[in-house]
């Protein structure tokens, strides 16, 4: 998936990275599935809006709604820049 | 304000902000900007004084006699540092706070004692959740100059009885400084009662006004330190600001379509006031009573008997709080705010460190069906 955009948002802790990242599509089944390569996926289909969240072992978390071409992340304190690189280097091979 | 379908949002955050506002609030700010500016006290033949009316109405509501005594400002913090920095606390001197208090109070306190050298004393909670009575006596024997307290927590929306604790505070020659943000509106805030010298408060919460008018009530007995001067619109010959109340804290254009907003809704405030009032509580124990039904869901300062406002804290299982507000948001279309609520420290002593809390607050516009959509969505987060 070709990121198109990220931004950084605000929270209450000084010092996190909470990013929303859009993406070039939307997350349809097949690449949501396909997150389960980063850590434990989760996936409420049953919701309004139907949910994805997934917990990585490297303190990565991620969330979005299908159908839509956004999704938030959470990168660790530690290792930081790694991480960033790791997540983005799974979306560019998620298709 | 009456509502029987749910919206496509349900908002659940009116302790940040309320919303709808006040009938007639939306109509009044665009008339106001709508008419050419005419400066307040300057009366014109185009617009009525409504800043004159506002503040006539605000000291009605406070229970004070002058109305001149309550300067306009952007919103509580700014009123609030004016207080605190006006006094021109020196190096050494005494301040009493609450461990209840939100940044507005914590940030100026810090400040203070980190450039000139202010002691600060923060007053915990006892074990029943009370301000901590004996902790505060204590403080009391250090002499305090100023004691700042919350009249309710915007975490959990309980109230502190202030009252007692100002009048010892009195006694002991402190000035007093009552922070009616989530307060004012919802419950009387009769400042000579609760032996408040000065009042802090908000228009855009409570009072179902505009963001952008707060103001600071300032008793007779005392003048505070001008902390901000500059333009008036009056007495332009005087090389200094004008001393005389409100003049003396009001620096610059007032936000005078804030203010026009801000006196409709107060005017709806004293005729539908206590109604809405005695529906949000309505609404708000429905709230609080569905979520404690519901396993997985953790409340927070929830013990019974409790005199509390809207605002219920809470975390549910397996979610972490931002993710909860996410989810009920992105998915569910709820509204509500999730963290710390500018209240670092209330957070230790109610045991929701570090995350903080998910907090639901609704209001008496709030009707029933969004109440059951709420507890629904957060029923399907933890089965």
């Amino acid at each position: 998936m070709k990121i198109l955009d990220r931004c950084k948002l605000e929270d209450c802790f000084d010092g996190s990275a909470v990013y929303q990242y859009e993406f070039a599509d939307p997350w349809n089944i097949t690449r949501i599935k396909a997150l389960a390569r980063l850590g434990k996926l989760d996936y409420y289909a049953d919701f309004p809006r139907p949910l994805f969240r997934v917990a990585s072992a490297r303190g990565l978390f991620v969330k979005g709604l299908a159908g839509t071409k956004l999704c938030r992340v959470i990168f660790p304190r530690t290792d930081r820049e790694e991480t960033v690189q790791h997540f983005e280097q799974a979306m560019s091979l998620l298709d | 304000m009456e509502r029987e379908q749910p919206s496509r949002l349900i908002y659940l955050n009116n302790a940040a902000s309320a919303w709808p506002k006040a009938p007639g609030v939306v109509e009044a700010v665009a008339a106001c900007l709508a008419l050419p500016p005419a400066h307040p006290g300057r009366r014109s033949a185009l617009t009525a004084d409504v800043v004159t009316e506002c503040r006539q109405r605000l000291a009605q509501l406070l229970g004070v006699p002058s109305p001149e005594r309550i300067a306009f400002t952007p919103n509580a913090t700014h009123a609030l540092n004016l207080a605190v920095l006006g006094l021109g606390l020196k190096r050494g001197e005494h301040v009493i706070t609450s461990i209840t208090e939100h940044n507005s109070v914590l940030r100026p306190l810090a400040h203070l004692a980190d450039r000139v050298g202010v002691r600060v004393t923060v007053v915990g909670l006892d074990e029943h959740g009370d301000l901590d009575a004996e902790g505060f006596g204590q403080a009391l024997q250090e002499s305090p100059r100023l004691v700042v307290l919350n009249h309710a927590s915007n975490v959990t929306g309980r109230m502190n009885a202030v009252g007692p604790f100002f009048h010892q505070a009195k006694a002991a020659g402190a000035v007093t400084l009552l922070d009616a943000s989530q307060s004012l509106g919802h419950c009387p805030v009769n400042a000579p009662e609760v032996g408040a010298d000065m009042v802090a408060f908000t228009g855009h919460k409570g009072l179902r006004g505009p963001a952008g008018a707060g103001g600071l009530y300032v008793a007779e007995h005392l003048e505070l330190e001008q902390v901000l001067v500059g333009g008036t619109g009056v007495r332009s010959d005087l090389r200094w600001h004008p001393t005389e109340m409100p003049t003396r804290l009001e620096a610059g254009t007032l936000n005078v379509p804030a203010l026009a907003g801000l006196n409709t809704a107060l005017r709806w405030l004293a005729t539908d006031g206590p109604a809405f009032d005695a529906q949000e509580k309505q609404i708000a124990e429905a709230l609080r009573r569905g979520l404690r039904e519901l396993a997985g869901v953790q409340l927070f300062a929830d013990a019974p008997g409790m005199e509390r406002l809207s605002p219920v804290s809470f975390r549910v299982n397996g979610w972490d709080v931002e993710e909860t507000g996410y989810v009920l948001e992105q998915s569910y279309g709820i509204v509500c705010r999730t963290g710390l609520h500018c209240a670092p420290l209330i957070h230790q002593a109610i045991g929701s460190a570090p995350a903080g809390t998910v907090r639901f607050s609704p209001s008496g516009a709030t009707i029933e069906a969004e109440i059951a959509q709420a507890l629904d969505a957060v029923r399907r987060l933890v089965t």
